[in-house]
């Protein structure tokens, strides 16, 4: 019996199953985004797994992502408190940048004529000052009726203030709105978004409404497609936050499924870290036009809810912590007015792409800039499966070369170095915003482009070792493969620490657990789960907290020590004898990894090309002329070590060891790289 | 050479590559610093406002980077360390010394702005300094949240600091700490915001010894130097580019908080010469009585800010930039206040006055780059008490946003931070968590952006009921009787505006009205009881071009979303909408008719 992933990115649908062996199936169907249930359907067919053979398919889609990021969702009316309509529209105040006059607000997930009032209020205290009567709803009713006849709404989204205090209001209304609108999918942001902070609860209930039709659409054509095939077949969608909810669930809560896509990367990642030992990782997942930060740390996935749509407009739920950052091998080298050189955002994505591609591209671009390195071959990209025009690659650094006076070998250098940088300075954001000192995790980096520049990276970063998993390109998919049932909850408290205690705080907990193992048996769990309990701690007064591990042993009196000394560490202070406030209990519950800590063995898949070492010549840092060994890594067995400078090349990746670097390669098939001795 | 072997040596000499990395380094050790302070502070106007900046400085007090959450504190902060350093004397500073500093005197912006500054080594040599400038919200002085409106003298403004060492070689000078804290209102969370201001300095620091150890002293200074120095050849280069002449401008601020009839004027001639300019305001007013004064910190800052809106937004930030500019402030003005002179609302209000002033004196240039006047009023609202709940004092600062102006290419924001800052505003659910009020109305002022073929921003309104047995609040807001002038054919912005209901009664008063303040909109210590009302209402921005000409689609899509109603449709914009199959539609042939009979 197989275990599925699916991964449906850009230009490719990729699948990896594995069998109860642990011996892996690959396929690869090129992305139909119009319609992406038929390269689901389709890699499936090519992977030859025949549907009694599957025990499950996790699948990662770009279905809500893609919906949110092009603007392609529902006409949703918004519900909110009387007086606060226009919170949506106001936003937060601030601006983007200091200095621009010209940038304008983001548009919000709805209209300012779709927003309705109801005369209802709930407190600070979670106490109703206003009640919510039945003349308000009809209220609202009718303004929703009464929206523009050419623009019905296709969702409704509620945000009332407080109501993650008291959530009475926000269910009555639901239940009157679902009866008046039989066919409009509903949206309760106590339900979608338990936080404080109108702003941001009301963003993160718009986004949930808005993708909701074409993601209850989307599941329910998987259903029935899968359900039409002659085996019945368990599919489930891999979740924002690395687990995975089944495709009813995933209709319902379609927030949830934001960053489906990305998770998958993340929980690869972390599979092959745990594989090399390592607890402590970063994992870079960079491809043609972005590069996916993720963190691990003690082998499990970091969890953060600051994810944003675009700037100034957040999507508040529990999301591995990944990052993305404008940064691929498509990045555009340019010049500023003063002369100075710069990479990036700018991409020349997938089309026209690089120079190199030979598409009409004429900016220079990091993967132009690794050509005229000799660190890619031309023959040899994507396993030859497209062939990059050398020459139109150095012209097109050339001409940036001569605007900075430097030759083009150097240009090639510098850019490289400055995309390293840029990637490096918000690696460095991403981790020191956490409190995460980079230094002591390893850097596991994959996708097309991760493996080409993760040394240089880990250098910068002062990280001593990187990792290369096997298939860097299907890494996300095997994530998906091997993803776990699991479920995140939060629950806000605040309240002084020296009015908690370990007893009710350890009742809290319980209950929070029993439910959420109620959910994963409705998922389907049939193993073990594993549940840990965390305290969301801050200073009174301050306004963000630090997250603590809670144990029935250490109690409250554990936490708080930790609290100080994390703060201490970090900012240089604490204040041992000040009120802490607790402000929310997070519970994590997901599937045990059947008995092995590691997660499954898995078995190599048969060598995609001969032996044999040759020779390439290619220019240094310094644009100095040098000779690179170029191996084929199915060519190295475990155990295997070698010296920069050398390349690796596999199919979907390229891995650069500059000099200075040694190779080892892991019984696990992973690459590990480190400073020679 | 290679590039990494360039950053490698310790010599002057990093090459291109070499400097932009090291600007991305240290830019981004002033965003970790304010991550930091974010995530540590206890005011509102910290952990949500953001009301602060984050620099890195070389020992001669030259800024080297700066992460500018607030542009207010650009200008202030490149004088308040350059007067530390020459008060206390390079040779005093120790490793772990921390010196705060808040006079308005010394380079300050006004007295609620703190500024902290420690001294990096490396190899028991000095580097330079990191500092953190922050507007702390409880500072003392006769007013409740440090805006004394009707203050006549600094003294009445809260505890004045010079620079003084509050940490001397890693301990806490304890006598300084509780003469401080003892003249604060809220002493704990005074207590809380100056440790995360320090603790920012902590992450700083840790980082500047990275870049210390690869450069050493010797190459850090250097490199930044040169950074410096591209960074000046850059805005000269943009100052070339500016069209040579002389442009005058002028705009007033209404009214003191001391003498409700004055009017105060902001004038300024800039004169743009082959590759510097110079920023002279001689014709501005008289310094106020009253603390709409700026220091020249403030006058400075609001000057760069105008610049910086103005030019090329990929320049390095750093002292180089400054260079090309000059500035004639004279000392005893509304521009340049002097001892014992008040100027709390310099930095709050009369800034953004400044900037656009400048926007309208270059409009004749560059008129593609400015934008009409915004609204331009940070509505200060300050207020504390004790908290019926936790029988603690608390005081908050509270600003709202206002319409910005519009510019060629597109409408203004709504309800947007003044462009002196860039704060959050406070979430309503942290608000009434943190403080005895109820929040009614949040919403955008109706009608408030001026026309224009682009349009100026909306204004909000936020109404606010007392919950507590009393609250003490002071107000100093600005454009209630001016407005927010549009460019080329723009309309204005509405005024803004702030009033009163006493608890059981029916009508809004102003507060002048209500209780008899010399100013309606500038004044202090007011108390407020159980059930009374306050509506704060912020000015819109003003519009560019003839509404005229804005595109029928547009002024339609503007009606539907409920910007304005369907008689200015027509009678300001020329567009007759009529009605199909139920909705709206625009009427071309009849808006022609109306257009062309209008021009």
């Amino acid at each position: 019996m197989y275990r599925v992933g699916i991964d449906s990115g850009g230009t490719f649908t990729d699948l990896v199953g594995i069998d109860a062996d642990g011996a892996l199936v690959v396929a690869k169907h090129a992305s139909t985004p119009q319609a992406p249930k038929d390269a689901f359907l389709g890699v499936i067919d090519k992977s030859r797994i025949a549907d009694e053979a599957i025990e499950r398919i996790a699948h990662g889609t770009t279905v809500a992502t893609n919906a949110i990021i092009q603007r392609q969702g529902a006409r949703v009316a918004f519900v909110t408190t009387s007086g606060f309509e226009d919170v949506p529209f106001i936003q937060r105040i601030n601006r983007r940048r200091e200095y621009d006059l010209h940038w304008r607000k983001p548009q919000p997930l709805t209209r300012r004529r779709w927003s309705v009032g109801a005369r209802e209020r709930v407190n600070a205290n979670g106490e109703i000052t206003v009640p919510l009567d039945a003349e308000a709803i009809a209220d609202v009713v009718a303004a929703l009726r009464a929206l523009p006849a050419d623009e019905p709404p296709e969702a409704i989204a509620v945000c009332l203030l407080f109501a993650f205090l008291n959530p009475r209001h926000e269910l009555m209304l639901g239940e009157q709105l679902a009866q008046a609108f039989p066919d409009l999918p509903i949206s309760l942001s106590h339900q979608v978004a338990p936080i404080w902070r109108e702003y941001e609860r009301s963003s993160t209930v718009l986004a949930d409404a808005f993708v909701k039709p074409l993601v209850a659409g989307y599941c329910e054509s998987l259903s029935r497609a899968l359900a039409a095939r002659s085996a019945q077949v368990h599919c489930s969608i891999l979740k924002s936050d690395g687990g995975t909810t089944l495709l009813a669930n995933a209709a319902r809560r379609p927030v949830d499924i934001l960053l489906s896509g990305l998770a998958g990367g993340l929980v690869g990642g972390r599979y092959w870290a745990r594989r090399a030992g390592i607890a402590d990782g970063i994992t870079l997942d960079m491809g043609g036009t972005s590069a996916d930060v993720g963190l691990v740390i003690g082998g499990q996935q970091r969890f953060t809810t600051e994810f944003e749509i675009e700037w100034g407009l957040p999507v508040a739920v529990p999301i591995v912590e990944v990052r993305t950052l404008g940064a691929g091998g498509g990045s555009i080298a340019w010049v500023d007015k003063g002369g100075m050189l710069n990479v990036g955002p700018q991409s020349a994505g997938a089309s026209p792409g690089p120079a190199a591609y030979a598409a009409g591209g004429t900016d220079a671009t990091v993967t132009d800039a690794n050509l005229v390195l000799g660190r890619l071959d031309p023959d040899y990209f994507l396993g030859g499966e497209m062939a990059l025009d050398a020459a139109l690659a150095w012209q097109a650094v050339a001409r940036v070369a001569q605007r900075v006076g430097q030759t083009p070998e150097q240009t090639a250098a510098a850019i490289v170095d400055i995309a390293d940088e840029n990637m490096t300075n918000a690696i460095r954001l991403a981790t020191i915003e956490r409190g995460i000192d980079p230094r002591g995790f390893a850097l596991v980096a994959f996708g097309g482009a991760g493996p080409l520049h993760a040394v240089a990276i880990a250098r910068k970063l002062g990280i001593e070792r990187v990792v290369v998993p096997p298939h860097p390109g299907l890494v996300s998919a095997l994530g998906a493969a091997i993803s776990e049932l699991r479920v995140e909850k939060v629950r806000t408290v605040a309240m002084l620490s020296d009015l908690a205690s370990d007893a009710a705080l350890i009742a809290q907990f319980a209950e929070m657990e029993a439910d959420a193992r109620g959910e994963l048996a409705a998922e389907g769990l049939r193993g073990h789960a594993f549940a840990t309990w965390k305290l969301s701690l801050r200073y009174f007064q301050q306004n963000y907290e630090q997250d603590v591990t809670f144990t029935r042993a250490g109690g409250l009196a554990e936490c708080l020590a930790q609290f100080h000394r994390r703060h201490a560490e970090f900012y240089g202070y604490s204040f041992p004898d000040q009120p802490v406030e607790l402000v929310h209990l997070r519970l994590s519950v997901y599937e045990a990894d059947r008995g092995d800590a590691e997660g499954p063995r898995l078995r190599a898949l048969p060598a995609d090309a001969p032996a044999g070492v040759r020779e390439r010549a290619g220019r240094d840092m310094g644009g100095r002329a040098v000779t690179f060994a170029v191996h084929r890594r199915a060519a190295l067995p475990p155990g295997h070590t070698l010296a920069g400078p050398a390349i690796i090349e596999e199919v979907d990746s390229t891995t650069f060891i500059p000099a200075g670097a040694r190779l080892q390669v892991h019984e696990s098939g992973n690459l590990i790289i480190t400073e020679a001795a | 050479m290679s590039a990494n072997a360039t950053m490698d040596a310790t010599g002057p000499g990093l090459d291109s590559v070499g400097l932009t990395v090291l600007n991305n380094f240290l830019v981004n050790t002033c965003r970790e610093m304010g991550l930091a302070m974010m995530k540590t502070a206890y005011s509102s106007i910290f952990n949500e406002g953001l009301d602060f900046s984050c620099i890195i400085l070389d020992r001669d007090g030259e800024m080297v980077s700066y992460a500018e959450f607030c542009p207010a504190q650009i200008g202030a902060i490149l004088y308040t360390v350059k007067w530390t350093i020459e008060e206390l004397g390079l040779d005093n500073f120790r490793p772990g010394d921390v010196v705060m500093h808040n006079d308005p005197y010394r380079g300050g912006c006004h007295m609620p702005e703190h500024t902290v500054i420690k001294p990096v080594f490396h190899d028991g040599e000095l580097y330079g300094f990191v500092a953190n400038i922050a507007h702390v919200t409880e500072i003392g002085g006769k007013a409740v949240g440090g805006f004394a409106a009707d203050a006549k003298e600094v003294y009445q403004e809260g505890l004045r600091l010079p620079p003084i060492k509050i940490i001397d070689q890693g301990r806490h000078v304890d006598d300084l700490w509780k003469v401080i804290l003892s003249n604060h209102r809220t002493p704990v969370t005074s207590w809380g915001d100056f440790h995360a201001m320090i603790g920012s300095l902590s992450v700083a620091e840790r980082r500047l010894h990275e870049a210390l150890a690869k450069h050493g002293v010797a190459g850090l200074l250097a490199a930044g130097k040169s950074l410096m120095a591209y960074s000046e050849q850059r805005m000269r280069a943009e100052v070339r580019e500016l069209p040579k002449g002389e442009y005058g401008f002028e705009d007033w601020i209404e009214n003191d908080g001391v003498d409700p009839t004055a009017r105060y004027r902001i004038h300024c001639l800039v004169s743009v010469r082959d590759d510097d300019i110079i920023f002279d305001y001689t014709g501005s007013s008289k310094q106020a009585k009253g603390p709409c004064n700026c220091t020249y910190g403030v006058t400075a800052s609001a000057t760069y800010n105008a610049m910086l809106n103005l030019t090329d937004q990929t320049i390095p930030r750093n002292s180089g930039c400054y260079r090309p500019i000059r500035i004639i402030a004279p000392p005893g003005s509304v521009v340049n206040v002097a001892h014992p002179g008040p100027s709390v609302g310099g930095n709050s209000e009369v800034h953004e006055r400044i900037v656009d002033v400048l926007f309208g004196a270059l409009s004749a240039a560059v008129p593609q780059r400015v934008a009409a006047a915004a609204g331009a009023s940070s509505c200060n609202f300050l207020f504390g008490g004790r908290h019926p709940q936790t029988a603690q004092y608390y005081a908050n600062y509270h600003i709202e946003g206002s319409g910005w102006g519009a510019t060629i290419g597109g409408d203004g924001n709504h309800t947007q931070c003044p462009i002196n800052g860039n704060c959050r505003n406070t979430p309503v659910e942290v608000f009434e968590t943190r403080y005895p009020w109820t929040v009614e109305q949040y919403s955008l002022a109706p009608i408030s952006g001026g026309h224009g073929r682009t349009r100026g921003g909306h204004g909000c309104i936020r109404v606010l009921r007392v919950d507590a047995p009393e609250i003490t609040v002071s107000s100093f807001m600005d454009r209630h009787s001016t407005r927010a002038w549009g460019l080329f054919g723009g309309e204005d912005g509405g005024s803004g505006a702030l009033r009163v209901m006493r608890a059981g009664e029916q009508t809004w008063r102003t507060f002048s009205e209500a209780f008899g303040t010399v100013s309606p909109n500038k004044f202090a210590d007011v108390q407020l009881h159980r059930g009374d009302r306050v509506m704060i209402v912020s000015p819109g921005g003003g519009g560019y071009g003839s509404p005229l000409e804005r595109d029928p689609a547009l002024v339609l899509e503007d009606l539907r979303e409920g910007l304005y109603d369907v008689d200015i449709a027509r009678t300001v914009y020329g567009v007759v909408l009529r009605e199909v199959g139920g909705t709206l539609a625009v009427d071309a042939q009849r808006t022609r008719q109306e257009r062309g009979a209008t021009t």
